[in-house]
């Protein structure tokens, strides 16, 4: 356990401590997000997730294909609204990354992924301001809108936010995953019939 | 009054998220809270997304479990792999005495701590 302060200063300094202020009431007054998600479950139901999304990280061609499930609880949640914040309150969550040697840099959640790619292991990890998160939601959104959440939240920037030369990602049918998994970690996107490239 | 008392002294003990994931045939997330999706990574590896995160990737700890149904021998092992997990994302590895790193039938996770 590190105290943040040790490497914070200037605006990111005073946000933290705003932020763990609000975060403390929020937790105390029952409005965190954590409350609001528990809250829902007396008038939300799981909906059927009928996709999911293949994606190969661009900077470990090697690595293989990850598939992403979405949650069928949390689709039903994005699609009732009021629950979850907007995807940009994630996007922008600051974090605190201390790499093994010790650099350190704030960042955006949806830089943090490069950075830990290439700033090697990271030893510490400390989120320095959430604070959108407990104080704005998104409305209801369509099933479409809510799988667009998730792949923006949960698939690495990198797949998604530039150009590649070649599809680094689909979101396709459920069904088009193979249930035999003898040969899993020599799965290719290219294998996958491909309803949308990325 | 009393029950505020009760309420705030289980707050930290409570599971912030847990979710029993089939590994049988594919990643299902047969039943969850607090978790966006999950993704399969490799053979007997994947990784649970959360809904936000936990305060600091020291700030939590997550049991792991698993079971491989149809043999009688099979031992699996699940590992909470704290080396590779993020604030938000949660690795688990399944690993059994015959194959190395592989898919159990069932595994299932909690993650105590403090949120962001």
């Amino acid at each position: 356990m590190i105290d943040p302060r040790k490497y914070l200063s200037g605006d990111d300094l005073a946000a933290y401590e705003e932020y763990i202020e609000l975060r403390a009431r929020a937790w105390r007054e029952g409005w965190h997000h954590w409350h609001r998600i528990a809250q829902a479950r007396d008038r939300v139901q799981p909906v059927e997730v009928g996709h999911a999304i293949p994606y190969t990280r661009p900077g470990d061609p090697d690595g293989g294909m990850s598939i992403c499930h979405p949650s069928g609880w949390c689709v039903a949640e994005l699609m009732a609204g009021g629950i979850h914040p907007p995807i940009d309150a994630i996007l922008g969550q600051r974090l605190l990354l201390i790499a093994k040697n010790y650099e350190h840099a704030v960042v955006d959640y949806v830089d943090a992924e490069e950075w830990r790619r290439l700033n090697g292991p990271i030893k510490h990890e400390v989120v320095v301001d959430n604070r959108r998160a407990h104080t704005e939601t998104a409305g209801p959104m369509t099933y479409e809108q809510a799988i667009e959440w998730i792949v923006l939240k949960d698939v690495p920037s990198a797949v998604w936010s530039r150009k590649h030369n070649r599809p680094q990602m689909a979101i396709v049918p459920r069904g088009a995953i193979p249930k035999d998994r003898n040969n899993r970690n020599a799965w290719r996107l290219a294998d996958f019939e491909l309803e949308q490239a990325a | 009054m009393a029950n505020l008392a009760k309420y705030l002294a289980v707050n930290e003990g409570q599971a912030k998220a847990w979710a029993r994931v089939n590994q049988s045939s594919g990643i299902v997330l047969e039943a969850d809270f607090y978790v966006s999706s999950a993704t399969d990574v490799a053979a007997g590896n994947y990784s649970v997304e959360l809904s936000s995160a936990f305060s600091g990737s020291d700030e939590y700890t997550a049991t792991v479990s698993g079971v491989e149904v149809n043999s009688n021998t099979t031992v699996v092992i699940a590992n909470y792999d704290d080396a590779t997990s993020t604030a938000s994302s949660i690795y688990v590895w399944t690993i059994t005495n015959t194959s190395g790193a592989a898919d159990a039938t069932y595994s299932s996770f909690g993650a105590f701590g403090d949120l962001a």
